[in-house]
């Protein structure tokens, strides 16, 4: 055997081996199980799905983006519901109104009213379209850009500290294993 | 492969129809019709003369767009050396008349030379017309200021 060979049989077993009992082989393009899993979590949930192929910054990322415009659209939304209320009762009121000055303050207030309802009426549509923007994305992100990073067993198993590590590891047999390691 | 995609475009098509036909639509204003409802109050003046009898008269005139026949009467209301607004006291109401513009003539003892304490006195008046339809009391108008000196 050569030097060279040797030196690389020595490396191969020096090499560290991943703490880890899973082997996974990053996919692009192919629809595998997890890929249609997580596409459709994506499409309930912004972002999870992106987390569940193991993209975890890019799909709080998405998370937080759509829930954000949505949260600030739905806001809108209940103040334009509330704002319409308004604006029907203040009409009701004008038009039983018997003297001028009574009526055009209800007039003023109505045109008030109209005017933050215009406002909200904005914001809405424009955080409407970003939250369709972002899911949008968000779909697209996870069926063209997001590979499969494979799964990652939920637990301490890759800290690569030596010590006692505990993990729960999906096994396509078996369901779930507990698997508790003590190196020394 | 081809079933992820469809149900995805499905998906998507019924989440956007939602999002749009689910907004609530803005309620409009309606056409202000207090504003015209009762015709207003217009060129309102006065003058400052004598009756045939020697008292002082002041003839308060004004006029309105006789093509809107929801008028009624008009309230004349009167304040003297008050500028305050809530202090306008209601004289007399004069009745839509049958031809011409409507009129009020005013001779009370205060304008009377003999019984005025200063050199001026400062008189404001104020009409206020009044509806058929609902018996609605339209704008008030301007304020009138007349200041009547002693002779």
């Amino acid at each position: 055997m050569s030097q060279i060979a040797r030196d690389s049989v020595r490396d191969t077993t020096l090499q560290p081996q991943p703490d880890s009992t899973v082997q996974f082989t990053p996919q692009t393009t192919t629809w595998t199980e997890r890929k249609i899993v997580g596409t459709i979590l994506s499409v309930l949930i912004p972002g999870s799905g992106q987390s569940y192929l193991g993209h975890t910054e890019k799909g709080a990322a998405f998370t937080l983006a759509t829930l954000a415009c949505g949260l600030v659209t739905g806001l809108s939304e209940n103040n334009i519901i509330g704002r319409n209320e308004r604006i029907i009762e203040l009409k009701a009121q004008y038009q039983i109104a018997t003297n001028y000055i009574g009526a055009d303050s209800l007039y003023g207030q109505m045109v008030n009213t109209k005017s933050l309802l215009d406002d909200n009426v904005r914001r809405r549509d424009i955080f409407l379209k970003l939250t369709v923007a972002f899911w949008i994305a968000n779909v697209v992100d996870i069926v063209l850009f997001s590979d499969d990073k494979g799964e990652k067993p939920f637990g301490m198993l890759e800290t690569g500290r030596k010590g006692t590590t505990f993990a729960l590891v999906p096994d396509p047999k078996n369901g779930i294993n507990a698997v508790l390691r003590v190196q020394f | 492969m081809k079933k992820p995609g469809f149900l995805l475009i499905c998906l998507l098509v019924i989440l956007l129809y939602l999002l749009l036909e689910g907004c609530t639509k803005p309620e409009d204003l309606l056409t202000p019709t207090h504003l015209t409802l009762v015709p207003n109050v217009v060129h309102l003046q006065g003058t400052i003369g004598v009756t045939p009898s020697g008292r002082r008269q002041l003839l308060i005139t004004w006029e309105y767009d006789t093509l809107n026949t929801n008028i009624r009467s008009w309230d004349i209301t009167r304040n003297i050396s008050d500028t305050t607004s809530e202090n306008f006291v209601p004289l007399e109401i004069i009745r839509k008349p049958a031809g011409g513009f409507p009129f009020y003539s005013d001779t009370i003892a205060t304008f009377q030379s003999a019984n005025m304490g200063t050199d001026s006195l400062d008189v404001y008046y104020r009409v206020i017309p009044n509806g058929i339809i609902n018996n609605f009391v339209g704008q008030p108008s301007d304020v009138l200021h007349m200041i009547i000196r002693r002779n």
